[in-house]
């Protein structure tokens, strides 16, 4: 009898979790399947698989303004974590280290920016921007996500760093080691999955961007999020939506790639984030 | 002993400066701003009405309101749907790691794509509709709340997995030996539970409510994708309103006192949560060793 329950409740669980997986996975299936129908099947019927498979989209990807945008986010990804890496690198030693007057209210502050709504800063950084030619370049959009990836990366890497007792600097001071030397020799390889995970942090945040992305750049530095933006809701045009769902599915791959190279990392970058 | 005259503070200062160039400087600016009409032909300075008119702006509130109704709907199903999940896949194995890795995968998509997906889901002969027709409802993006549901249930698919990614790593921080120690103890399964599970994890809860707090407030990409605002005005949250209002009306000025409303109350909303949740210890507590 209670083998039976046993096996039953085995079977629930089976089932629960195809259905689980079912629910998270069927959109994304949909979304690349109208990638690969051609314009007319997308337009008239609903088909669960396409039924004259259609590689168009998914060329265009890799040609001319797509491909262009695919290397903008790529790039900005990139120099977002070497610029932001370092800084709250920094930040955080200071603060998990030092005690010095206010340090409590800086840090609150450094938090509430992560807090801000970007809506509210679209306005000043158009205005700023315009003025100063860093409107429409990677620079630019790469300084801006500074303002978000900053407070996130500082908090998380914050955490790993308070786990690491501070008699390991002191000890190290004492056997000669300058501060950058203690740093570069033993503080960073100690910490290397924690950084690895905030690095991840910073490079899903600057991938998945978008609203200051579509306001602060118009062609040379435009971002993949802009281009899928400006896809779907082009006026007068009627929307391509298979090439929309081209491009919704080519921009989910990193992702796709993280979770199952690094999830580890990812859950792990989570712990520390638990004490604030 | 270390002192503030420790030279090694000036290490957080490239940070600051940085931070300061993106923060503090544009708000100076919208500050500014807010108290003049910018894109006018001549400047003039207008004092409070800036403010006067985004609070007594019928959309501003509507905006404000269906935002916190949005928020606070997904907000309660994200938590429970997130911390019930993550309770069942609690084992290893191979099965349960793709179950884990499948609702953690809209996490890590960018929220255009989110946006794009749904629209594809919800349009006219998309499988959503498809499915609704099948049980007798009549489903279409232009109706205003089957609109609004739309969003709902498209935050609540796209961020249960950050709750569930949340406590997953909270579930790994309580030791097994606490369970052992229970079950010698004979404690009843709901005991083990509240006192254990729930307890050890308390501070992510805490952290994932902020941090959906705050991103659902935000909320923008998917917004715009998938509705616009539309149909009229039934899903225009905040930032949509505020974009529209800055770029595609050119009000500078309200625009900039709204934002300004807008930044206040977030972070009021926040400050007030963090001092509930951590009761008054504020952030920067450190662990008594």
């Amino acid at each position: 009898m209670r083998k039976k329950r046993k096996r039953a409740g085995k079977i629930l669980k089976v089932i629960l979790y195809l259905f689980i997986i079912f629910v998270f996975l069927f959109p994304i299936y949909f979304m690349l399947i109208t990638g690969l129908k051609t314009g007319a099947e997308i337009e008239t019927q609903t088909t669960f698989y396409p039924h004259k498979l259609n590689m168009s989209n998914f060329k265009q990807m890799f040609d001319g303004v797509w491909l262009r945008c695919l290397l903008n986010s790529f790039k900005i990804c990139l120099l977002s974590i070497a610029l932001c890496l370092p800084l709250s690198f920094l930040a955080a030693y200071v603060f998990s280290r030092i005690e010095f007057v206010g340090d409590t209210h800086l840090y609150f502050w450094l938090i509430t920016n992560r807090m801000a709504p970007a809506a509210c800063f679209v306005l000043p950084f158009f205005a700023i921007y315009n003025n100063i030619g860093l409107f429409d370049t990677i620079w630019g959009l790469t300084l801006v996500y500074t303002l978000f990836n900053l407070p996130l990366s500082i908090w998380v890497t914050m955490g790993f760093m308070d786990v690491i007792p501070k008699e390991l600097d002191e000890a190290a001071f004492l056997d000669g080691y300058s501060v950058w030397g203690y740093f570069w020799k033993v503080l960073i390889p100690v910490m290397r999955p924690g950084l690895i995970a905030v690095g991840l942090f910073i490079w899903m945040f600057s991938w998945t961007e978008m609203i200051f992305a579509s306001t602060l750049t118009s062609v040379r530095a435009k971002t993949l999020p802009v281009q899928l933006l400006v896809a779907v809701t082009r006026l007068g045009y009627g929307v391509d939506w298979g090439m929309a769902a081209a491009g919704g599915t080519i921009s989910i791959i990193p992702g796709l790639i993280l979770i199952f190279i690094a999830r580890k990392y990812l859950i792990r970058g989570f712990v520390p984030l638990r004490r604030f | 002993m270390i002192t503030v005259s420790d030279k090694r503070v000036l290490l957080i200062l490239p940070a600051l400066i940085i931070l300061f160039f993106n923060s503090i400087f544009p708000i100076l600016i919208v500050v500014n701003y807010s108290f003049q009409e910018p894109f006018a032909a001549v400047l003039k300075f207008v004092g409070w009405d800036n403010y006067i008119q985004v609070l007594q702006d019928s959309a501003f509130l509507a905006a404000f309101r269906r935002n916190v109704y949005f928020s606070s709907v997904t907000l309660v199903i994200e938590i429970l749907l997130g911390l019930a999940l993550a309770l069942i896949i609690r084992e290893r194995g191979k099965f349960a790691s793709i179950v884990s890795a499948a609702i953690i995968l809209p996490s890590l998509i960018p929220y255009v794509s989110i946006g794009i997906l749904w629209r594809l889901l919800a349009m006219t002969n998309g499988p959503l509709s498809l499915i609704l027709k099948l049980l007798g409802i009549n489903y279409s993006l232009m109706s205003g709340s089957n609109a609004l549901w739309t969003i709902i249930i498209m935050d609540v698919w796209h961020w249960t997995s950050l709750v569930f990614l949340l406590v997953s790593a909270g579930l790994m921080t309580i030791p097994d030996v606490y369970y052992t120690a229970a079950r010698v103890d004979g404690a009843k399964k709901w005991q083990t539970f509240r006192l254990i599970t729930m307890r050890g994890l308390k501070p992510m809860l805490i952290l994932v409510t902020l941090l959906r707090i705050i991103d659902s407030f935000k909320i923008y990409d998917e917004n715009v994708i998938l509705t616009g605002g539309g149909p009229g005005r039934s899903t225009e949250f905040l930032s949509v309103f505020l974009v529209k209002k800055i770029l595609k009306e050119w009000a500078g000025g309200f625009g900039a006192a709204a934002s300004l409303i807008y930044l206040v109350q977030v972070i009021v909303i926040c400050y007030v949560i963090i001092t509930l949740l951590t009761r008054g210890r504020g952030m920067l507590e450190r662990p008594i060793q």
